[in-house]
């Protein structure tokens, strides 16, 4: 049986890929990270959330969520170019976000180090801000990287088995 | 225009804009556009695209399935892997699977314009 990965290794990775990405696909600065890297007891959602399930070692949820003037400034550029009608607007903005999670996600995968393949699901999303409080048996772990257009909160729970896809706890 | 037609399979709607622009750009023809594997299987024999380009992690079907199942019904389908999954692991299903190419998400033109090159040169060797 493959051994966990480390929550903390996890956390670390995704938002050094996060930074890169952001200022790679849209010029976008990292000005401060937040890393909290212990257990937290509450988890504030922002206005836009993107979330999927990791397997294998890594039995977490991972899910980014956006302040609505980031995701803007993302859309803006990842549909540079690119038209649109104005009512889809709200469709764009939540696959944009979770565009940018599947990819750093992904990314991510090489660089965990593990010998087991390790899937992850298409990601969902929904708006929306929403508080979490921690039950006894799941994890919370966050870590915030500020930007001039808004923040990125990324969060980790587990185990994912204790969530639906929206991070509303199963009975 | 290299008249070449492309299926791009892809359940990002972000992706798929984004590649079909690339591709238009290096002038190639976007034929069809795909957000699940189980519709990049029904579409395939329908369009019949000189390349696909096709996503891993998708709904309903993934791209490991749907590039098994295009394969077995056209083996000399041409199919470019275009995902963020970047585990060496992946690389090696997708080749087993018959993907012919492996572009890493964010999309990067050049990279996607080589990748193509290397994956027609390699089937025009074969057919000669």
């Amino acid at each position: 049986m493959t051994k966990p990965v480390d929550i903390g290794h996890v956390m670390a990775l995704i938002a050094n890929r996060a930074k890169e990405i952001l200022v790679e696909e849209a010029s976008i600065e990292v000005q401060r990270t937040d890393f909290v890297l212990e257990d937290v007891q509450l988890l504030t959602l922002r206005d836009y959330t993107s979330i999927l399930s990791m397997g294998g070692p890594v039995n977490m949820m991972i899910a980014f969520s956006f302040d609505m003037s980031l995701l803007h400034y993302l859309m803006n550029c990842f549909m540079s170019g690119i038209e649109f009608p104005p009512e889809e607007k709200e469709v764009y903005l939540e696959e944009t976000g979770s565009d940018l999670l599947n990819t750093i996600i992904g990314n991510c995968t090489a660089l965990l180090g593990c010998k087991e393949l390790v899937h992850f699901s298409p990601p969902v999303a929904f708006s929306g801000g929403k508080s979490l409080v921690k039950h006894r048996h799941a994890q919370f772990y966050r870590t915030t990287l500020q930007t001039q257009f808004g923040d990125l909160v990324i969060i980790c729970v587990g185990p994912k088995d204790m969530f639906d896809q929206y991070l509303n706890y199963l009975e | 225009m290299t008249g070449l037609r492309v299926m791009v399979v892809d359940d990002s709607l972000i992706t798929i804009n984004k590649l079909t622009r690339m591709l238009t750009e290096l002038g190639y023809d976007v034929v069809s556009q795909c957000r699940s594997g189980v519709l990049a299987v029904e579409s395939y024999p329908k369009v019949k695209p000189d390349i696909v380009t096709m996503d891993i992690t998708m709904p309903d079907m993934d791209g490991i399935e749907a590039t098994k199942a295009i394969m077995a019904s056209d083996p000399q389908a041409n199919i470019i892997m275009v995902t963020s999954h970047g585990q060496e692991q992946m690389v090696l299903e997708a080749i087993d699977a018959g993907a012919q190419g492996y572009v890493l998400k964010p999309v990067k033109e050049t990279r996607l314009q080589e990748v193509i090159r290397k994956v027609l040169k390699s089937y025009n060797d074969k057919a000669e």
